[in-house]
């Protein structure tokens, strides 16, 4: 045998978040990518159509997208805000004169993975800075709160598995060199397609299936050490 | 004595080099074929292919992050001021 398999058992936490089939094959995942594609471009074309209620979703999740990856990718959860405030401008001046709605999805995040790169190199003396699901921080009113939503689920035991399965993932994540983290971000986490990641990335597709195979065995690899 | 067998442990190499191909069913029949093969006579790979789809159902199902409350209010209030400034034709033109 050539290869270390790690720890051949995940205890409970192994039971608690599989819970269906695994569900990258090929086929499943890309039909969930043009689903989640097509929605923000029927979004977009709402938006086109003079909804402002449209307008309010679409400016809501790009900056939830930002939010997510400035925390997942660039480690810098705390300069979120800028990254925030960029997708929201830019896709109020974009979405209205996009010509092809079905590209806004890849638009949006190349232009947040722009805004993380320039808010990094501005920063670039200064070492990443997870935060941890663990961290706690104080509100603008005083009050502690956590990154993540706790789970609404009445099982004690099951939220603290959740709990701690959520942030030895966040950890692991963050021990993956950034150029396979990117990739498996975008690819696991945010759903994009393989042609969506390639555009966002601006590289080749089979360059994103490369990058992508390595960044899942190195996910694998921490995830089971963490 | 009996010496490594070398000739498994290059199924295994050849089983880790295709593993993401495989869970995208992205290979030729005949190569998914003979991988299946390789993950009835070993256990260690089998292994690693159960640990990376718990990974990546972790990814799936743990991955997002919500935005935090306080986080969620300001996102709102941002977008509520853009509106708010943008006079309302405006925000109506292609």
């Amino acid at each position: 045998m050539i290869h270390a398999p790690g720890k051949a058992s995940h205890g409970s936490d192994r039971q608690v978040v599989v819970t269906k089939s695994h569900g990258t094959n090929h086929l499943e995942e890309e039909n969930r990518a043009t689903r989640e594609g097509a929605a923000y471009a029927e979004l977009v074309r709402a938006v086109q159509a003079g909804d402002t209620h449209a307008m309010e979703t679409l400016l809501m999740r790009a900056q939830e997208v930002a939010y997510r990856f400035s925390l997942l990718v660039c480690g810098r959860a705390d300069d979120a805000d800028d990254a925030m405030q960029e997708a929201l401008l830019k896709t109020y001046r974009y979405a209205v004169r996009i010509r092809e709605p079905e590209a806004f999805r890849a638009w949006l995040y190349r232009t947040v993975r722009n805004a993380c790169l320039i808010g990094r190199r501005r920063k670039a003396h200064e070492p990443d800075h997870f935060v941890s699901l663990d961290d706690t921080t104080t509100d603008v009113e005083g009050r502690e709160r956590q990154v993540d939503a706790v789970d609404t689920g009445r099982d004690p035991e099951l939220q603290a598995i959740n709990s701690s399965l959520r942030s030895r993932l966040r950890r692991s994540l963050a021990a993956v060199p950034r150029p396979y983290r990117v990739v498996v971000v975008l690819r696991e986490i945010e759903g994009l397609s393989t042609r969506e990641v390639a555009e966002v990335m601006g590289i080749s597709e089979a360059n994103v299936k490369t990058r992508l195979h390595r960044a899942r065995l190195l996910l694998r690899e921490h995830l089971e050490t963490s | 004595m009996k010496g490594p067998d070398l000739d498994h442990d290059h199924r295994c190499a050849d089983f880790l080099e295709r593993l993401s191909r495989y869970l995208d069913d992205d290979l030729p029949e005949a190569e998914r074929s003979a991988i299946e093969r390789h993950l009835h006579d070993c256990p260690c790979c089998g292994d690693v292919l159960d640990s990376l789809k718990f990974t990546l159902t972790a990814c799936h199902e743990k991955g997002r992050p919500t935005l935090p409350r306080d986080v969620r209010q300001r996102a709102r209030a941002r977008v509520n001021d853009l509106l708010r400034q943008v006079p309302q034709k405006k925000a109506r033109t292609r």
